[in-house]
């Protein structure tokens, strides 16, 4: 199947994209249907087994939608928002088609509040609370999906085989240069 | 020509080694943190790839395929060791469990698994397995999506190398010693290259 470089990052972008506000609608449906009375018991325990897979779920340590935890402790809840925040910012800051990662002292760097975040609260050097868990984990999420995005960007380019030559106005595309020829 | 190393090979090792990290009751507890275990396993693929592939760099999409590789092998061993260890060690994870509930100082994290541990009684071994499989299942998922990251987010942090260029190719074997250089046939055109 040739599609053309462009294409094929925008549909890879719009698939994660997808993915991502399902993945995060899920963690808030989960208190919701809980307020709203629902008792689906089994997209309820379905949801906490999900979520319970990635996640501790301790409800202190968790954000709450009328007086319900969210399905995943504010850690996670702000490194998934700020993926998707990532995401969304992500085609305004770099080409979709570009596929060569930043540095990597930025990752790491964006790695470096949540590392001090935890290591903090464990350590007991000082009482970290919901919203520095949250803010912590939204930096390191919006810097993973700049570091995230073009694997699978060029993932995809190598798995369908993206045409060899840039569709016209495709400056900077690369999406085939390392990937397809190596395919 | 320069062969690419073989991504499976890569991912073989690394998915081995975490997906029975991740099916070790009390050691998987490290997947609690965003699939840490799948993550790191993914990463850990792509460095052995980028460790096997002296000439050419790694690119992200490797990364991603070779960590993607890595999570499945780790959801394949998850489902043959981890799903029947998890069975025969129900008896000393629930009391295991009991003790840590003793240790923990929140009232609610202590409740949740008291009802952890009720729930884990009643069941019987077949509700168990038929709930280990469907965990398994949606592990799988989980592990498939998080290793791909894991795979990328390893590029990133140990691949050195961006777009160098390829190494010159070796000259090409010569004829045995007595060679002196090219002599155009009589009167025929010189090869073209």
């Amino acid at each position: 199947m040739l599609m053309s470089s462009r294409k094929l990052a925008a549909s890879t972008y719009a698939g994660v994209l997808i993915l991502v506000l399902v993945w995060i609608a899920g963690i808030v449906s989960d208190p919701l249907i809980r307020a709203a009375g629902g008792d689906d018991s089994t997209l309820l325990s379905l949801l906490a087994h999900a979520y319970g897979r990635v996640c501790h779920q301790i409800a202190d340590r968790s954000f709450h939608i009328a007086g319900h935890p969210l399905a995943v402790c504010a850690r996670c809840f702000g490194i998934y928002v700020g993926y998707l925040a990532g995401l969304i910012v992500y085609p305004f800051a770099r080409s979709l088609t570009q596929t060569e990662l930043p540095p990597r002292s930025w990752l790491i760097a964006a790695l470096v509040p949540v590392a001090v975040d935890v290591a903090g609260g464990y350590l007991g050097i000082f009482e970290n609370t919901l919203a520095s868990r949250a803010l912590t984990g939204l930096i390191a999420g919006a810097a993973g999906a700049f570091y995230t995005l073009p694997g699978l960007v060029s993932l995809a380019a190598s798995l369908f085989k993206a045409q060899t030559t840039a569709a016209p106005g495709d400056e900077g595309d690369n999406v085939t240069q390392g990937d397809a020829v190596r395919a | 020509m320069v062969e690419k190393p073989n991504k499976f090979q890569a991912a073989l090792l690394a998915g081995i080694i975490f997906g029975v990290l991740s099916s070790i009751p009390f050691v998987n507890f490290v997947n609690l943190c965003c699939c840490l275990w799948i993550v790191a396993g993914g990463a850990v693929a792509a460095r052995t790839l980028i460790n096997r592939s002296p000439v050419f760099p790694v690119t992200s999409g490797e990364g991603a395929l070779v960590g993607l590789l890595s999570g499945v092998i780790s959801s394949l061993v998850y489902l043959v060791v981890g799903i029947p260890l998890s069975l025969l060690l129900k008896g000393s994870n629930v009391a295991l469990t009991q003790k840590l509930a003793e240790l923990v100082n929140d009232p609610n994290f202590r409740s949740q698994m008291e009802q952890m541990i009720r729930q884990n009684e009643s069941q019987s071994a077949a509700e168990q397995l038929a709930g280990g499989l469907i965990f398994w299942l949606i592990c799988s998922v989980l592990a498939i999506g998080f290793g791909a990251l894991g795979g990328v987010i390893g590029v990133a942090m140990f691949e050195k190398r961006k777009g160098q260029p390829l190494p010159p190719m070796p000259p090409p074997p010569g004829p045995p010693g007595g060679y002196t250089g090219y002599a155009p046939p009589p009167g025929g055109q010189p090869p073209t290259y």
